[in-house]
């Protein structure tokens, strides 16, 4: 398991196993200097479901956080979807290749770890706290909003509520039809 | 070995194509100028190359093909900053997963070595994995129904089939998979997504194939005919709905959202291969157009797609045109020639924000003879119009690190040909119910009505009842009847969109349009009060501007009942297709004089019809000059009409050249009818032509790759006398014009059935 690819393979073969090794070491990947890693990582344990990985999902969305993922300009260049034209993008001058690193993931992570805590549903109260923010703050993309409103309704506690309710109007069209959702789905139970 | 996934037999796909190509049939040359672009400009291109490289084996063109691949893998990098994959990633995901497919195919033909294949592959997996994998998991399952969603959860699903020896694409595959069926059944039974045609025929459409094919290929079964839940749809339906969006004009509805637009192939040749309906086969052969490469699903392989689903059976020649209805959406009347043409939509609009599904209850759009007559669409960004007080918003989560205010306007009541009350042009739904409810159609009575009260309902809670019933009578005219009842008294507009110019006449409006055929729009019952406003920019194609014309009433019971009276101005004297001698002007640098040497040394003889570089084996540029001579007919005015889309015409009679200026809006969807000159009545004239055509696929001037196509034929004046007589009394319409007189006896709409 040396490459990018191998990790990333490995992590969502053994996301469905019982081996616990396997575990223990997608666990350890949540934490991979790359973020394509960390992302499968995170995939391959909320396809596991199992509650022992809230703990290190809680830590990945802390550390995701405190990157400078949704800070980029707009850049010039750019083609058209689908092309094979050669074409470059202008950096602002001293941009790091960690911050570029931020700017492509932007909330790939944190959309994976969100709806890995939804799949394993434990009312972990740091990852609810979590959530609640990723569900309201306006400058993440609605990808991590729309992530963290389903994730809610899975968990299903019914403190979500207020916060759903307000996601709910939320103008992005995906992040309201996820809180509408969850608001039913937890009503239902009550 | 593999077989180049969704090919099944690729000696008997090689042997269709050659065989057509040999026969000289259209397929064959559909074919030809695909193979033609492909080898010899494959940068310019690169959709057409891995296909043509499967087909031809020849190695250059398996080299221009794997450079394809190459050249689309070294843009991932680049495109992972830009807004367009951030935050639209369905357009990308598409193109993706077929060029993905297409390294596949090449793949079966032995073209990688074993590491460059390993390396492409691990590749397109991780990109599509952490890019569209993350995209479909945004859309909320099942609601969200759409083409963006289906373009996700497709490449999901193929790039996991493709490749399914790796783990993460056997995960996308699962979820990918699993949401395919609900995308087909989730489409209303009409077959009608409510996006308007360009998403239809350009996403929608083109998709069903790739979807129903790989359900087929690795579930089994039979996909295309199934009724799916959750609403019951079925992908011949869709297939039946891109072809209804034909219009006889050669353009497809200007439905909701984009306007009039020139249809894709590939969905009516899927349609054609499964359907034991000569329709299909028909609108290919005798009504597409063939220069127009046109993007469907963000990628430029519609002609690659329409070749292989075009079933080589010949076709029994029908008639293409018939009236259609469907109750949830709208319904069309058609004249047994297909000349005149009526559609009246009540689809439902999106509630709060008008997206693409506009306000549009029973708006009509009229097309006769060859000539659209009415306008839908949206605005240029220079209109002005359309802005209304109630229709701003502001989103932020569309773009990078800033906000977008805009006007959706556009998307509202008042900007369509609808019944508007109390001036509320900003008219729109706020909630989900049923908008509006189908009256009466009969396909041998030719009419059609529909109530759509309840859209009023909400701002007007006096409002009993807001219909319209329109009629095609004698094939020749339309009686269009407007009904609105409330409890108090509204100021009721019946606003029209039309295209320009307006014309003289003592009643109702009139306008001439660029093709000659004149439009008479005249209240028979209701009051002839009316405001007549020119909008330009809007729509942003076709003209390029419109005429907005109001007609006003006051009451609690507000009927209208208009004659709707076309009359073409003009015929064909003689068809000047053939014998166009022709020079390229590679470097764009030819003068009058220089292309006049240059053509008079060349023995290129070709056909006005599509770019030469289609047609034979010359160099795919973007200037051409051609010259022919032809004889104007003597008397009267006589017009020279030539194919649609030749970008940025210039045009010389004996070394003049003529202003073209009023005929530029409508050149790229429309051929163009020009006036001669009176002097050259009875002359033969030497005619020089220079035109732009479209050139790459990805031309950074703008010129993509959509050629201009039709024919060339002298126009002559055809006797249009006009209305001499029309009224409504005692339950008959009566009509009188150039000699002949039609009765029609119609009882007018109640409230009650």
């Amino acid at each position: 398991m040396n490459t990018v690819f191998e990790k990333m393979e490995f992590c969502a073969a053994n996301a469905t196993q019982s081996d616990e090794t396997a575990f223990i070491q997608t666990l350890a990947l949540l934490s991979d200097a790359n973020w394509r890693v960390r992302y499968a990582a995170a995939i391959a344990l909320g396809d596991r479901r199992d509650p022992k990985a809230v703990d290190a999902l809680v830590q990945a969305l802390h550390r995701e956080n405190e990157a400078p993922l949704f800070t980029q300009p707009k850049l010039e260049g750019g083609a058209h979807a689908g092309s094979n034209d050669p074409f470059n993008v202008i950096f602002p001058a001293g941009t790091t290749e960690e911050t570029k690193e931020a700017w492509r993931r932007r909330g790939r992570v944190l959309q994976a770890a969100c709806l890995a805590l939804g799949n394993i549903g434990t009312a972990d109260p740091a990852a609810l706290e979590l959530l609640y923010e990723f569900a309201l703050n306006q400058n993440r993309d609605y990808v991590v909003r729309a992530a963290a409103c389903k994730a809610l309704g899975q968990i299903a506690d019914a403190e979500s509520l207020p916060v759903l309710e307000k996601a709910s109007k939320d103008e992005e069209w995906c992040t309201a039809c996820e809180a509408r959702k969850s608001v039913q789905k937890i009503r239902a139970l009550a | 070995m593999q077989k180049p996934f969704y090919i099944d037999d690729i000696e008997a796909l090689r042997k269709k194509l050659t065989d057509a190509e040999r026969n000289e049939t259209l397929m064959g040359r559909v074919w030809s100028s695909v193979r033609r672009r492909a080898h010899n400009a494959p940068h310019q291109f690169p959709w057409h190359t891995p296909f043509t490289a499967l087909i031809t084996g020849d190695p250059i063109d398996i080299e221009n093909a794997k450079n394809a691949v190459r050249g689309y893998l070294a843009t991932l990098e680049p495109q992972t900053f830009g807004m367009g994959l951030q935050f639209h990633f369905w357009c990308f995901a598409f193109p993706h997963a077929r060029w993905a497919l297409y390294f596949q195919w090449l793949a079966t033909i032995g073209a990688w070595d074993p590491e460059e294949e390993q390396h492409i592959r691990e590749e397109l997996i991780t990109f599509q994995y952490v890019n569209f994998f993350m995209g479909m998991r945004t859309k909320p399952e099942p609601e969200c129904v759409d083409n963006q969603t289906m373009s996700l959860c497709f490449s999901n699903a193929l790039i996991g089939h493709l490749f399914s020896e790796s783990a993460m694409a056997r995960r996308m595959y699962e979820d990918g998979m699993r949401r395919l069926p609900s995308l087909i059944g989730g489409i209303p039974t009409s077959g009608y997504t409510g996006e308007g045609s360009a998403y239809m025929d350009g996403v929608v459409g083109p998709s069903i194939p790739f979807l129903v094919e790989l359900l087929e290929r690795t579930t089994g079964g039979d996909w295309f005919s199934k009724s799916l839940p959750p609403h019951g749809g079925r992908a011949e339906n869709v297939c039946r709905m891109i072809a209804r969006e034909w219009m006889p004009n050669g353009l497809l509805l200007p439905w909701d959202h984009y306007g009039y637009s020139i249809a894709t192939h590939s969905c009516v040749a899927y349609a054609a291969r499964r359907m034991n309906d000569p329709f299909y086969g028909e609108l290919l052969e005798h009504h597409a157009n063939w220069a127009s490469s046109e993007n469907i699903g963000w990628g430029y392989d519609d002609l690659v797609w329409t070749l292989i689903w075009w079933p080589e059976a010949a076709q029994q020649s029908i008639s293409a045109f018939t009236s259609w209805s469907e109750p949830e959406i709208g319904a069309a009347l058609v004249s047994d020639d297909a000349q005149l043409y009526a559609m009246q939509m009540w689809d439902e609009s999106e509630p709060v924000y008008p997206g693409r599904s506009h306000v549009n209850p029973n708006a009509l759009v009229l097309s006769a003879y060859g000539s659209p007559l009415t306008v839908d669409g949206v605005p240029s960004q220079t209109c002005t119009a359309f802005k209304f007080d109630d229709t701003w918003r502001e989103v932020g989560y569309m773009d990078l690190g800033e906000k977008r205010k805009f006007n959706f306007g556009s998307g509202c009541g008042g900007a369509h040909s609808v019944i508007l009350v109390d001036q509320w042009e900003g008219m729109r739904a706020f909630s989900k119910y049923q908008q509006a409810q189908q009256l009466e159609f009969s396909e041998t009575e030719k009419v059609v009505a529909a109530d759509v009260t309840p859209i009023y309902r909400e701002k007007f809670d006096d409002v009993r009842c807001v219909r319209r019933r329109t009629r095609l009578c004698h094939e020749r005219f339309w009686l269009i009847e407007d009904l609105t009842l409330f409890e108090r008294e509204h100021q009721v507009t019946a606003r029209f969109f039309l295209r320009p110019h307006p014309i003289e006449t003592a009643r109702g409006v009139a306008i001439e349009t660029a093709e000659g055929v004149r439009f008479l729009l005249l209240p028979l019952l209701g009051p002839d009060d009316k405001t007549v406003t020119r909008i330009p920019g809007y729509p942003d194609r076709l003209d390029g501007e419109s005429v907005q014309v109001d007609f006003t009433q006051r009451g609690a019971e507000c009927r209208w009942l208009w004659l709707a009276w076309p009359e073409a101005t003009r015929q064909v004297h003689e068809d000047v297709s053939e014998h166009w001698h022709t020079v390229a002007d590679p470097e764009c640098r030819f003068d009058f004089d220089l292309a006049l040497e240059q053509l008079a040394a060349s023995s290129i003889d070709i056909p006005l019809t599509t770019p030469p570089y289609l047609q034979r084996d010359l160099p795919a540029v973007r200037r051409w000059w051609f010259r022919r001579s032809m004889t104007v007919p003597a008397g009267g005015v006589s017009w020279l009409r030539l194919p649609k889309n030749m970008c940025s015409l210039r045009l010389w009679i004996n070394g003049k050249a003529l202003d073209l200026s009023p005929h530029i809006p409508c050149m790229e969807l429309l051929e163009p009818e020009i006036a001669l000159p009176p002097q050259y009545s009875g002359q033969t004239i030497e005619v020089v032509l220079c035109c732009d055509t479209g050139y790459s696929q990805y031309a950074l001037d703008g010129n993509n790759s959509n050629g201009f196509y039709g024919k060339s034929a002298l126009l002559v004046e055809q006797p249009a006398p006009g209305i001499e007589q029309a009224e409504y009394r005692d339950g008959v319409v009566t009509i009188r014009a150039g000699g002949k007189q039609w009765n029609v006896t119609h009882t007018l709409m109640e409230e009650s059935r």
